[in-house]
């Protein structure tokens, strides 16, 4: 429930700061989407399976975003695609949480 | 009730702060995800909006305009280049007029002259020399080419009038004695030849007693002006 409102808080609070970017660093900014993504579905899974630690939570959010922008960095100087890797990693990993997620999810209705 | 109880309850469990930490990067994720979606929107809605046969008009649009202002920059390039030619034909015409305007200011006297000519000594000890002899003697000069005459220090003209009495030869009014210093300039060697042709000038001037005709070559001959009294009618 909280994760829902922190989301919505989090849509208006960006169309109301409309934040100005350059259109070069749109990369950065998708590749940081997918982590904050990949953290938050990762942080439900680990608070379903009990095992949730917000310290390990944090420093995984905040070091997979700096790790896949300097990966994207390292791609434009490199001339590489190397932000496919990082969107392909974050993304296998969605997929997985939200797999396992949705796999708690039934078991525990399915307890009740 | 019981939902908001153990909402409550969770609140003050460890799933509280779960479930803050989880809000605060979904929270995150929201205003990135906005931001991006902006961003990415801004940067190709002109285009991305765009229909095909749009793109194509646009594309023909700025393909009319690059050759609209090619052709633009042709034509300054032109205009430029005629405007250059103008101004040099402008200055070979100021060079010209001024090459022709010295040229009339040396036929009209009204400058000194410098350069290579004759120096003639003409000797008139019986005073024999008549005022057409003297007349003669510039006529051969202007046949050979001369720029520039004087005779005793006086500049010869088209304007100069030779007169005489019974004692005496008048250039422009002023009395003129022998012996006659007769300066020329223009090709030495020509007005030379003219000169001392066979049956010329100086033939004619030795038949007079008394009268000799001495001629040397000076590669650096200065003659005055005109006095400006004579020319000055403007």
């Amino acid at each position: 429930m909280l994760p829902l409102i922190g989301l919505l808080a989090g849509i208006a609070l960006g169309l109301v700061l409309n934040i100005p970017i350059p259109p070069v660093y749109s990369k950065y900014l998708g590749i940081a989407v997918l982590a904050a993504l990949d953290s938050a579905i990762g942080g439900l899974r680990a608070s379903l399976e009990m095992k949730f630690n917000d310290k390990l939570f944090f420093t995984g959010f905040f070091s997979n975003t700096l790790l896949a922008a300097f990966i994207v960095f390292l791609g434009d100087r490199l001339g590489i695609d190397l932000y496919l890797a990082a969107v392909v990693a974050f993304g296998v990993r969605l997929f997985q949480n939200l797999a396992l997620v949705r796999r708690h999810y039934f078991q525990k209705r399915h307890w009740e | 009730m019981k939902y908001f109880r153990s909402f409550i309850t969770a609140l003050n469990s460890q799933a509280k702060r779960t479930q803050i930490a989880i809000a605060a990067v979904t929270m995150l994720l929201g205003i990135l995800i906005v931001t991006q979606l902006r961003v990415h929107q801004s940067a190709t809605q002109a285009l991305q909006n765009a229909t095909e046969s749009d793109l194509t008009q646009i594309v023909s649009k700025l393909d009319g305009e690059i050759n609209t202002l090619r052709v633009e920059a042709a034509d300054l390039r032109l205009q430029l280049f005629k405007i250059e030619q103008a101004s040099n034909n402008s200055a070979e015409v100021m060079t010209e007029s001024s090459k022709n305007l010295n040229n009339l200011k040396i036929i009209a006297g009204l400058t000194k002259v410098y350069g290579p000519g004759i120096k003639a000594l003409v000797t008139d000890e019986d005073a024999t020399l008549r005022a057409y002899d003297m007349v003669d003697i510039i006529t051969e000069l202007r046949v050979g080419g001369a720029e520039a005459i004087s005779i005793n220090g006086i500049r010869i003209v088209a304007a100069t009038g030779i007169s005489e009495t019974q004692e005496a030869i008048f250039i422009n009014q002023k009395q003129v004695a022998a012996p006659y210093e007769v300066l020329a300039i223009g090709n030495p060697e020509v007005i030379h030849d003219a000169l001392v042709i066979p049956g010329g000038i100086r033939d004619k001037l030795s038949s007079l007693t008394g009268v000799s005709l001495y001629i040397t070559k000076d590669a650096e001959i200065k003659i005055n002006a005109a006095s400006s009294k004579k020319v000055s009618n403007k």
